[in-house]
């Protein structure tokens, strides 16, 4: 597997596509999220030239994870559509943290593809743990995540430095939560 | 700078906070003052059925997760890993793994106690708290079958 990672304009050409393409096929077609789509691709409002993707990439070139980090000095999924996953703490606005989102690891080519086995694939981890150096990359010491509650049992099996920002909150009928990570604690679990 | 919380009851005790890390910070006292409440639980899909017991047939597992939250603002949020443990006919939910949740527990100092202090207090905290009636009903409600009955799962012989 290798790890590719960059803004758009900084990804070999294709991949932005693939990578929204595999979106869909994740958020969409398989957890049933409303999303926006067009085309086959999930793609929304957070999707800049600034933003930065993570992908995994198994040996037979098919994409196995990706993952999306932004700034959150510019806008984010949490502090535009998902602020009251924060338990009441403002919205952080600072160049040392970064959003996780649209964390996806599920291998299609698998013989039973289910939202909860993507926890359990080789990808997952590799694509956890190249989140967290990508982001450490760009100086972020925390990142703060919005995604299914089922990610911070992917979290603690890697034994990244974690915690939840609150309680989850069922919005439109999936039960999704924020999670703080802590980057330089957990680039070596 | 701490978003400053109401509570809803025990206004004797300093208020819950949330502090910039995200934790709410209370001690083992004012985290024993308040109630915790069923959020929701789910099953996890049981995707590595053990070998099987019998010709065409095996247990299947059954385990899941459960999210409980204070009524509190902030709230306590505290979630763990379950599964239904056999014995002969007896069927009882039991916690499995370590619990997950927003909580740093502090001591009269106000000084932490640290993730793993924390983490072994919760845990006591979760075994003393009577959640298996309510993860049942909630289970099944949700899954339209009661627990009580052992699921069997039947497989299909290899050709």
């Amino acid at each position: 597997m290798r790890v590719i990672s960059g803004a758009v304009a900084g990804l070999p050409d294709g991949y932005y596509g693939r990578v929204a393409h595999y979106r869909h096929r994740v958020f969409v077609e398989q957890l049933g999220w409303r999303l926006q789509v067009q085309d086959g691709a999930e793609v929304d409002q957070f999707d800049r030239p600034d933003t930065v993707y993570v992908m995994v990439e198994d040996e037979t070139g098919n994409i196995a994870g990706c993952s999306r980090l932004l700034p959150t000095t510019q806008p984010y999924l949490l502090a535009e559509v998902f602020p009251q996953l924060l338990n009441g703490l403002p919205p952080p606005s600072d160049a040392r943290v970064w959003e996780l989102s649209r964390f996806a690891a599920m291998d299609f080519n698998a013989r039973a593809a289910t939202p909860l086995a993507q926890f359990a694939n080789s990808a997952t981890a590799l694509l956890m743990r190249a989140s967290v150096a990508c982001a450490a990359e760009r100086g972020a010491q925390r990142l703060i995540t919005v995604s299914p509650v089922g990610i911070e049992r992917l979290i603690r099996r890697l034994g990244l430095q974690a915690h939840r920002a609150g309680p989850p909150m069922i919005i439109d009928g999936h039960a999704i939560f924020a999670c703080w990570i802590e980057v330089h604690r957990s680039e070596n679990a | 700078m701490n978003s400053r919380a109401r509570r809803g009851s025990g206004g004797d005790r300093a208020p819950l906070m949330v502090s910039p890390d995200g934790y709410v910070r209370v001690t083992a006292a004012g985290l024993r003052a308040v109630p915790l409440a069923h959020l929701l639980s789910e099953l996890d899909a049981d995707q590595n059925l053990p070998p099987s017991t019998a010709s065409g047939a095996c247990l299947a597992s059954i385990a899941g997760y459960t999210e409980w939250a204070s009524q509190t603002t902030p709230a306590l949020s505290i979630g763990w890993d379950w599964r239904i443990a056999t014995s002969g006919c007896r069927v009882r939910y039991e916690r499995h793994g370590e619990v997950r949740s927003n909580i740093m527990l502090v001591n009269a100092r106000c000084q932490d106690l640290g993730e793993l202090a924390t983490l072994a207090v919760l845990g006591v905290a979760v075994d003393n708290l009577e959640w298996e009636r309510a993860v049942d009903n909630y289970i099944s409600n949700r899954y339209a079958c009661h627990l009580s009955n052992i699921t069997v799962t039947e497989s299909r012989p290899s050709l």
